[in-house]
């Protein structure tokens, strides 16, 4: 008994060290938006801070990201991009498809740790659009394209759109994940992600997806066309390799 | 009311030999996450011990009731998604209704002075007890909750108290316990100090 009497006193010790906060949201991180910067190839960089990890002893800062709309109120599933911690600060970027022109964009920081989480106050910014040209000017479009938004081919996924291009044989399909928007994407395999697309290149019967990581440029030409451009992206063909290079319009 | 009757028979059953019961009313701090959570509240509780002057050692058992409320409608919470390499923050809410114990206890508690009026004391306890738990969490894209349980929990406390024994039938006391329960389902900690006043009284004839 007397042991059991021992272990309790030091349990004294401690369970008293977890102090209880006098107001319960100390219990929360608190961060604030700071800024919000274009970059060259037209994302942005955006920019919060960590003004507390939380007051509880040992709390410290979990996730941070930020999140976007044209609203003054944006949730914090809008247009949600991670961020990365540096030191109090954190960075996070901003696609350019996600930046539409002639807008303002309200953008909020987000934080959490182990209680829950902050979303800031938003900060509202006026021109966050930058166009970007694609660094090549194929001659010829050389497809006469034609919209199928929605069309399904076995391996579209609910929610996105899916354009294909043709003339002749040759085809090229894409598939964006939330619509389309003018700006540089990514290629990616899964085209779920907000910034990259799917596409493959398809000449006589033959399709290829065009290598991770190229990019592909959206010029919006109306309201109703876009203006698609690859620059000698890469495209892998069994153990060799391709370029591709093509210019298509796109009408919706 | 008829479990309650029982519960009285069997601390006056002679468990403990000529021992009095005690009743005492406590200041209940939750603290740790179970503080961020809930409000201090009260604790009552019912006990049975013998006299410290029969040794320095008693045995003590007994039960206690608290209701605990929380310190915010809602809390924020969030859940996490990875939609292939992309990582995604889900908000979301929390909200509790009072949070009610029941628990019983068994355990021993030693005093130096074994003579005298006087008799401060450590002890420990081990408790088995049920709880009346609801609540409600929803995270954004990801769950939807309301769960209402009558669980079962285990725990142990500490204390440390001053006894004064009067007319040698009765005795006034402080205590100061530390401790934490252990809910089985669903499963989590409340730990929770307490500082309380009581009075134990001995109902045998003649002297104790």
């Amino acid at each position: 008994m007397k042991s059991v009497i021992i272990v309790a006193l030091l349990l004294f010790v401690s369970f008293g060290c977890k102090k209880v906060l006098k107001d319960p949201l100390d219990y929360y991180p608190e961060v604030e938006m700071v800024g919000a910067e274009v970059q060259s190839d037209g994302s942005v960089l955006v920019h919060g801070r960590v003004l507390s990890p939380g007051k509880y002893k040992g709390s410290e800062i979990i996730n941070v990201g930020f999140c976007m709309m044209q609203n003054e109120e944006p949730a914090m599933m809008d247009n949600q991009v991670e961020g990365y911690l540096d030191g109090t600060d954190f960075y996070g970027i901003i696609p350019q498809f996600l930046i539409d022109e002639n807008a303002t964009h309200y953008i909020k920081a987000f934080g959490t740790n182990d209680f829950g989480y902050d979303l800031s106050l938003a900060k509202e910014f006026d021109s966050l659009y930058l166009d970007i040209s694609a660094p090549c000017a194929p001659a010829n479009m050389y497809y006469n394209f034609f919209g199928t938004s929605g069309y399904y081919d076995g391996v579209q996924e609910a929610g996105t759109d899916y354009y294909m291009c043709s003339h002749g044989n040759n085809r090229f399909y894409i598939t964006f994940p939330t619509g389309i928007h003018a700006g540089v994407y990514q290629v990616n395999p899964y085209p779920a992600l907000p910034n990259k697309v799917k596409c493959t290149a398809q000449a006589a019967g033959n399709g290829y997806p065009l290598e991770n990581g190229e990019l592909v440029y959206v010029e919006k030409l109306s309201s109703t066309s876009y203006k698609v451009t690859i620059c000698g992206a890469n495209v892998p063909v069994g153990q060799s390799s391709t370029t591709y290079t093509g210019s298509f319009l796109i009408n919706l | 009311m008829k479990k309650l009757l029982i519960f009285l028979i069997f601390l006056k059953s002679g468990f403990v030999t000529n021992a009095q019961i005690g009743v005492q009313v406590a200041f209940n701090r939750p603290f740790a996450e179970f503080g961020s959570v809930m409000k201090p509240t009260a604790l009552v509780e019912i006990t049975n011990a013998e006299f410290f002057d029969e040794g320095k050692f008693r045995i003590i058992y007994g039960g206690n009731f608290s209701v605990y409320t929380p310190r915010l409608d809602t809390f924020r919470i969030y859940g996490t998604s990875l939609d292939y390499d992309q990582f995604f923050v889900h908000p979301g809410a929390q909200s509790f209704k009072p949070f009610v114990t029941l628990d019983l206890f068994f355990g021993g508690e030693f005093s130096p002075i074994e003579d005298g009026d006087w008799h401060p004391y450590i002890g420990a306890d081990i408790l088995a007890g049920f709880h009346y738990h609801n609540y409600e969490a929803h995270v954004e894209g990801i769950s939807s909750i309301h769960e209402v349980t009558f669980g079962t929990a285990i725990g142990f406390r500490s204390k440390l108290g001053l006894e004064y024994n009067f007319q040698r039938k009765t005795a006034l006391f402080a205590q100061y316990t530390l401790g934490t329960r252990l809910s089985i389902q669903p499963r989590f900690w409340s730990p929770t100090w307490t500082v309380g006043l009581g009075v134990r009284h001995s109902f045998s004839k003649g002297k104790y």
